[in-house]
């Protein structure tokens, strides 16, 4: 059972507050979904939880953010990355590299200076590789996967580092609607939330309304609204975040928010 | 990253790749030798004109060879500290510093000693330069960015003040000038500091080759995996700055090998630091000691500088693993 807690949290960017006064509580088996106009920080928040913002990041002073009651800036960096993962937006791929050995990377909090991974490691990577649909790419070369796959690699990385918190910045960007919803189904099945806190950062209001079962609103006046996703996940609600007119369509016994 | 046998195969052959090349430039020269000859004289007591030869190019040879390895260290850890493939061990402006002092030895008619030891103080200089410039006054935080931009825009000053000396200098001292500039091996002497540099600065960096597995997939992500980025990447400048300073120091500015060599590695398809880095030093070193021999002996007795052969020979079979290559497709 791992507790990611967050108490009276200020961000700020270049004197412009992106998040007053948060609190926030994410614990084993809670599926958070994270909503929010463009450059409300969500991003900024993210990295923030894992313990690596960004620069010209700055968090109030009374600020405290805890994993496991323990402030995160006092866990070594090597525990905290076997403790809490997180999806990047997005990747440098300069230099040549294998899917294979791109996924191994995620071991990398386990192993010591000279150790290689095992074949325990590449068997877990194997597998992680296929449930995310990559299974036959392992020797292809990362700089030829397209931007899903890409991403889909990403999110097994992230798996390999068998973390109890997962904090994805937008896991289900350039998927296809197939690999989204496969994705987002794999993340939420019982036996895998049964061991993971998971946050993540959403735009598409219906997939998070669907897969996640607590959301947090981040307005752009710095306000923030947690609550359970059946409680406040309303169309009012909705059109405050985003600033812009949305309404509930009800068809077949279910309902789906869209733009008026 | 995986170990394979493969790895170790490589690591293997880049050694018979040295000694190979160690032969090659004992035996060939103006003056030809067998490999009796060399076994002969090697081991034998009495000095003779072979034996001095032996020694002459021997010396050269590890000079050639520890000047590679620098190379090939220093630009293997610059492309993973500015993430950049095009980075070699001369994009901060570290031999700029360098060259301009030596040059200034030249103009004023130094004594090579008084020469190696200026090359290295202005390399260290321009080493300082860039640190405090790219730290900015108020900011501590890393920004590789800024970094490469400073050491850029600093090596283009270097750029300016070596050609404004080479306006003003005397013909006599042009020729040895442009020898310096273009890097040349003639005057090397036994490599005992660049050797320890070398030695030094690859055990340093293999100390820091796990991490660098993951730094290379960017910053960020290196952080979120446990990497104490800040402080890796100061470590790297200051181990690739020094190694750069070491190999200027001892030949001038050889183009090429530092850029070409931790490409030609990953090209073969080794991406963990801890093979790529000795790897590539071990190819760098050698490289250079078939380069240096070729400069000495195509046109022989005409020395031309081994710059020109790095540049010569290099810049075909680069491109022509580029083409093969999937990674650059």
């Amino acid at each position: 059972m791992s507790c990611l807690t967050v108490d009276n949290l200020t961000l700020k960017i270049a004197e412009r507050t992106l998040c007053q006064s948060l609190n926030l509580k994410i614990q084993t088996g809670e599926n958070w979904g994270i909503l929010g106009k463009n450059g409300t920080g969500k991003t900024t928040l993210l990295h923030t939880l894992a313990g690596i913002p960004l620069a010209g990041t700055t968090v109030n002073s009374h600020a405290s953010i805890k994993l496991n009651n323990i402030p995160i800036e006092k866990i070594k960096a090597s525990k905290l990355a076997r403790q809490l993962g997180i999806l990047l937006q997005d990747f440098q791929d300069v230099f040549p590299s294998t899917v294979l050995e791109t996924a191994l990377i995620g071991r990398h909090p386990h192993l010591k200076a000279w150790q290689w991974p095992d074949h325990e490691d590449i068997r877990m990577v194997n597998n992680l590789l296929e449930k995310m649909g990559l299974a036959g790419y392992q020797q292809r070369d990362i700089t030829s996967l397209s931007g899903g796959e890409r991403r889909r690699l990403g999110l097994a990385t992230l798996l390999a580092q068998q973390t109890d918190i997962l904090l994805l910045d937008e896991p289900v960007n350039h998927l296809d609607i197939a690999h989204q919803h496969q994705l987002l189904h794999y993340l939420t099945t019982p036996l895998f939330k049964q061991q993971h806190a998971i946050a993540m950062v959403m735009h598409d209001i219906n997939l998070a309304k669907q897969y996640c079962d607590h959301i947090l609103f981040i307005y752009d006046d710095g306000r923030t609204l947690a609550g359970k996703t059946k409680e406040i996940v309303t169309a009012k609600n909705l059109t405050d975040v985003y600033g812009y007119p949305i309404t509930e369509l009800t068809a077949n016994a279910q309902s789906v928010f869209i733009a008026k | 990253m995986l170990k394979t046998h493969s790895s170790y195969w490589l690591i293997a052959t880049l050694f018979v790749f040295v000694i190979i090349s160690l032969l090659i430039a004992l035996l060939i020269g103006s003056s030809p030798l067998s490999l009796t000859d060399l076994l002969v004289h090697f081991f034998n007591e009495q000095s003779s004109t072979q034996q001095l030869i032996i020694q002459l190019r021997l010396e050269r040879a590890l000079s050639a060879f520890v000047t590679g390895g620098l190379l090939a260290l220093a630009g293997t850890l610059m492309q993973v500290l500015i993430r950049n493939p095009l980075a070699d061990p001369y994009i901060l402006g570290i031999s700029g510093g360098a060259s301009v002092a030596a040059l200034l030895a030249i103009l004023i008619g130094l004594p090579l000693i008084a020469l190696t030891i200026s090359a290295f103080a202005g390399a260290l200089f321009a080493m300082l330069l860039v640190f405090l410039l790219s730290r900015g006054v108020k900011n501590t935080h890393w920004n590789p960015t800024r970094l490469l931009l400073t050491g850029v825009i600093l090596a283009a000053g270097w750029g300016a003040v070596i050609s404004f000396i080479l306006t003003f200098s005397p013909n006599d001292r042009i020729h040895s000038m442009l020898f310096w500039l273009m890097g040349d091996l003639s005057y090397s002497h036994f490599p005992g500091m660049g050797l320890i540099i070398l030695l030094t600065g690859l055990f340093f960096s293999l100390l820091l080759s796990h991490s660098l597995n993951v730094l290379i997939r960017g910053e960020q992500f290196a952080r979120s995996l446990g990497v104490v980025t800040d402080n890796l990447q100061w470590k790297l400048l200051i181990l690739a700055s020094l190694c750069t300073a070491a190999a200027v120091t001892q030949a001038g500015s050889i183009g090429f090998i530092g850029l070409v060599v931790p490409h030609l590695i990953r090209l073969i398809g080794i991406h963990d630091h801890r093979i790529l880095l000795p790897a590539s030093v071990l190819c760098g070193g050698g490289l250079l000691m078939l380069a240096d021999t070729l400069s000495r002996s195509l046109f022989s007795p005409v020395q031309i500088p081994v710059g020109i052969v790095t540049a010569l020979v290099g810049i075909p079979i680069f491109l022509y693993l580029l083409q093969r290559s999937e990674a650059y497709r």
